[in-house]
């Protein structure tokens, strides 16, 4: 039936093709939906009473007490309807809180309501039972000192911090502020082996070490601790078949009565024992990913190549008919509704980074089998995209892994998904993502088995540690440091002139100008890595997560008795993420065109253009023709290439640079251990442009940055072909850190 | 194979609510991405909203609390985001296919 406002309502997929949904998962949405987002202090309280007794230990053993201690007591609670079981927090789009990296945004924010009352913030409100707060205080006041900022804070050099604060090239507020996750725990691993296996193998493993060698101490306390908190895993769920019992008890309906049983059932076996079914999976995983979440705040933690993660027990059960396919999408729904409603607070300043609380737990669907090198999607493949079109949730994150002999009905059920405008699911190209892996050291097996983490970082499940999203690069900013002679135009400070002592009016040649651009991205990537490793090296010491590096990657870390911050992964890479590179290459080539190849301008008057943010109507030509001469100048994004081959050089000498630095765990056992690239921004696109002047693109002063590796917005305009030629002659292969181009498209387009 | 890429010369004009599967527009979108990784290109993600129901959102959010956008390695509720994030997202190219 067509409606008045659906005609003059322009269309849009979401709204046209409503979810299908059933009763269970529609209450179970509509309950979650209507709770705010808020602030839980269990975690808090429960981690902070731990640490307050237990000095004396090792501290990845009095983390691992922490947790537990946690576990064992947090409040639990069943969504309703729910035929899966855990919690981050007391209430779901709660926030628990994590003191221990750092109290000061909490104090200011909370207590001193500076700049805002997180329940009275713009945006990413948190609301706040102030009962909570004398408790809160104290907590705070327990970690004022001994926090992970704090000690990072410590270890930076000044240079380094001004580079963050004064300049805004780089940026690692991310990690200072919380855990780094950024992992894929192999679950098809942990549903195959259970908790239990993991606890015998550190059993086994502590009878054998060497405790004269120089490493035994360190052994001892990673298995001890690995054996603590798999059993405090496996207590949780124990508590929550308590839990439900207790409700079934009360409960009158009769077959929500059973549902309860049999979860309790199921809650008894798994995550400690390989799980026996499709439904007995999800629930170890959906344990297994919460608790990762309890034990600290990190973002990324994913849920890999979950099609095969899933595909055996659902095969086997639509088999034998002991599941049906609505039933395993709807807890394959379930299951999302779980994940969705995982919360992080940030401080005020943080949030612009991340606009929209992204939680990034991404789940990678389709690729090929890394034996067979054939095809590898299967029919969870197909429930999973059916879950995306109808759940509709925020999280989890989507990819789809794209190759050349993918199924044409895949591919087209993927393009129906991608229709509905979520963003959901991204598409990854296998063949070049495997490509610039096996670049950095990943055989070919180990390749093929990459899933995405975080944005679009690759890696494979279990095989992977090290921090996928490391610190913010501003090549924007590094330019325009550049053009100033290393004299920060906002806040006037120098760290780095050029070694040539011009500037974009002094400047001979344009391979002056790049020489000097190449100089300050040098500079500022170095900054980056310092401060990298000042974070990596303090969370090695201070903040060593039992849990998250024996869930990331077992086989490993239980073998060599290492966590994964002493170096327990089998590959281990720090990865950049590079912000601003359409700017950087339209403003390189607007700089050679107009001054140095037809002179319509000299670099004195465009640098006083930019200064005075293309405003002053003194000079001749003015402020604002030169902008529009500047805005004339072709664009990458157009298939240009004198422009898009600035933007590939400019990349390739990032990617090129990166892993020249090794990161805290080279030598100490992973394949890689050192630096890489990507093009991912997340929305930092919007703070860094903040603090960049106008540029000779034509952008306008503190207007935001490119994102990803995208063409300028609004700058491409020749059609999505010519833009992804652009996009395409970047060298790609050389972003083993992963590539991201945002592309928008015009709903009407794909109606027919 | 890149003629359905080129082929930007859609006209439509008129929405109806009949939307098809597995149709001419989805195919165009198929082959984009196909004609892209043959180039080289290794990522795509993807935001399908016009223009004017961006700009409808940001005047009646309560109407639209439901509309997930792409951000940029995330998705996000569009009317949850800030000002600045929602300019960003609308002022993007609109591709037509």
């Amino acid at each position: 039936m067509i409606t008045e406002e659906k005609i003059t309502e322009p269309l849009n997929f979401q709204f046209e093709i409503q979810p299908v949904r059933s009763n269970r998962i529609e209450h179970m949405l509509d309950y979650v939906n209507s709770i705010q987002a808020g602030v839980c202090i269990d975690r808090a309280r429960y981690f902070t009473e731990s640490y307050r007794i237990t000095e004396n230990l090792p501290q990845i053993v009095r983390r691992a007490k922490a947790l537990e201690h946690t576990l064992q007591n947090m409040s639990l609670y069943l969504l309703p309807g729910s035929l899966l079981l855990g919690n981050q927090a007391s209430h779901p789009n709660y926030s628990p809180l994590f003191p221990e990296f750092t109290t000061d945004f909490l104090k200011e924010e909370i207590f001193d309501r500076t700049p805002y009352y997180p329940p009275e913030r713009p945006a990413d409100r948190f609301v706040i039972d102030e009962a909570i707060l004398p408790e809160l205080n104290s907590i705070l006041e327990y970690w004022n000192g001994r926090t992970h900022k704090a000690r990072v804070y410590a270890r930076l050099p000044k240079e380094a911090i001004s580079a963050q604060n004064d300049i805004g090239a780089i940026n690692i507020l991310n990690y200072v502020h919380g855990g780094d996750g950024h992992f894929a725990p192999p679950y098809k691993w942990h549903i195959d082996h259970g908790l239990g296996y993991i606890i015998r193998t550190a059993k086994q493993k502590l009878l054998e070490i060497d405790l004269t060698a120089p490493d035994g101490c360190d052994k001892k306390a990673f298995y001890e601790a690995s054996i603590i908190v798999c059993r405090a895993v496996i207590g949780w769920a124990h508590r929550y078949a308590d839990f439900v019992e207790a409700k079934a008890a009360e409960e009158t309906d009769p077959v929500r009565k059973q549902e309860l049983f049999s979860m309790a059932e199921i809650s008894r076996w798994v995550p400690e024992h390989p799980a026996r079914n499709f439904h007995e999976a999800l629930q170890a995983v959906t344990y297994i990913q919460l608790a990762i979440q309890v034990e600290d705040n990190a973002q990324g933690v994913c849920l890999g190549r979950f099609d095969q993660v899933m595909a055996a027990h659902c095969e086997e059960e639509l088999r034998s008919g002991t599941l049906t396919r609505e039933k395993a999408l709807e807890l394959t729904q379930n299951f999302f509704v779980m994940l969705s409603v995982i919360e992080r607070i940030r401080s005020w300043a943080d949030t612009a980074f991340f606009r929209g609380k992204p939680i990034f737990q991404n789940l990678t669907i389709g690729g090929v089998n890394p034996e067979t090198r054939l095809d590898a999607t299967n029919e969870m493949s197909y429930i999973i995209l059916d879950a995306i079109q109808n759940t509709r949730t925020v999280q989890p994150s989507h990819y789809v892994r794209w190759h050349k002999t993918a199924p044409e009905k895949f591919k087209m059920k993927v393009a129906e998904t991608i229709r509905l405008g979520t963003g959901f699911p991204a598409v990854a190209n296998d063949e070049v993502y495997m490509q610039a892996m096996m670049n950095r050291g990943y055989t070919y097996k180990d390749a093929a088995d990459y899933c995405i983490i975080g944005c679009a970082e690759p890696g494979p499940p279990g095989l992977r540690g090290g921090r996928t999203g490391a610190a913010w690069y501003s090549l924007a900013k590094c330019l325009e440091m550049a053009l100033y002679n290393g004299n920060d135009p906002l806040s006037g400070k120098i760290l780095h002139p050029n070694s040539s002592n011009k500037d974009l009016s002094t400047f001979e040649s344009y391979q002056e100008v790049w020489n000097a651009f190449s100089e300050q991205a040098r500079y500022y990537l170095k900054l980056e890595v310092i401060m990298d490793n000042a974070i990596d090296k303090t969370y090695e010491e201070f903040i060593d997560e039992p849990l998250s590096g024996i869930m990331a990657c077992p086989e490993t870390t239980l073998e060599r008795g290492q966590s994964l911050k002493k170096g327990g992964a089998k590959y281990d890479f720090t990865g950049n993420q590079t912000i601003g590179l359409a700017n950087v290459a339209n403003s390189l080539f607007a700089i050679k065109k107009l001054v140095f190849d037809e002179k319509t301008l000299t670099g004195k008057q465009l640098l006083h253009a930019m200064k005075t943010n293309f405003t002053d109507l003194t000079t001749d030509p003015t402020g604002p023709e030169i902008q529009q001469i500047c805005i004339a100048v072709p664009k990458y994004g157009n298939d240009t290439d004198d422009v898009d081959l600035i933007a590939r050089d400019a990349l390739i000498l990032v990617c090129e640079e990166f892993p020249k630095y090794k990161n805290t765990r080279y030598g100490k056992g992973p394949i890689g251990g050192v630096f890489q690239a990507s093009t991912t921004t997340v929305s930092s696109n919007t703070p860094f442009g903040q603090s960049v002047g106008a540029l000779p693109d034509g952008r306008n002063a503190n207007a935001p940055l490119s994102d990803g590796q995208s063409p300028f917005r609004g700058t491409d305009t020749l059609g999505p072909t010519a833009a992804l030629n652009s996009v395409s002659k970047l060298n790609l292969v050389l972003l083993s850190e992963g590539s991201l181009y945002n592309m928008k498209l015009f709903p009407a387009d794909l109606k027919d | 194979m890149t003629q359905a890429v080129m082929n930007m010369n859609s006209s439509k004009t008129s929405f109806g609510i009949q939307i098809s599967h597995g149709g001419a527009g989805l195919k165009r979108l198929t082959n984009m991405i196909d004609y892209y990784f043959s180039r080289g290109g290794m990522q795509l993600q993807f935001n399908v909203v016009s223009r004017e129901t961006l700009l409808r959102a940001q005047r009646e959010p309560e109407k639209y609390r439901s509309l997930i956008v792409r951000v940029a390695g995330y998705s996000a509720y569009f009317v949850g985001l800030d000002k600045t994030v929602q300019e960003d997202i609308i002022a993007r190219t609109e591709e037509r296919l």
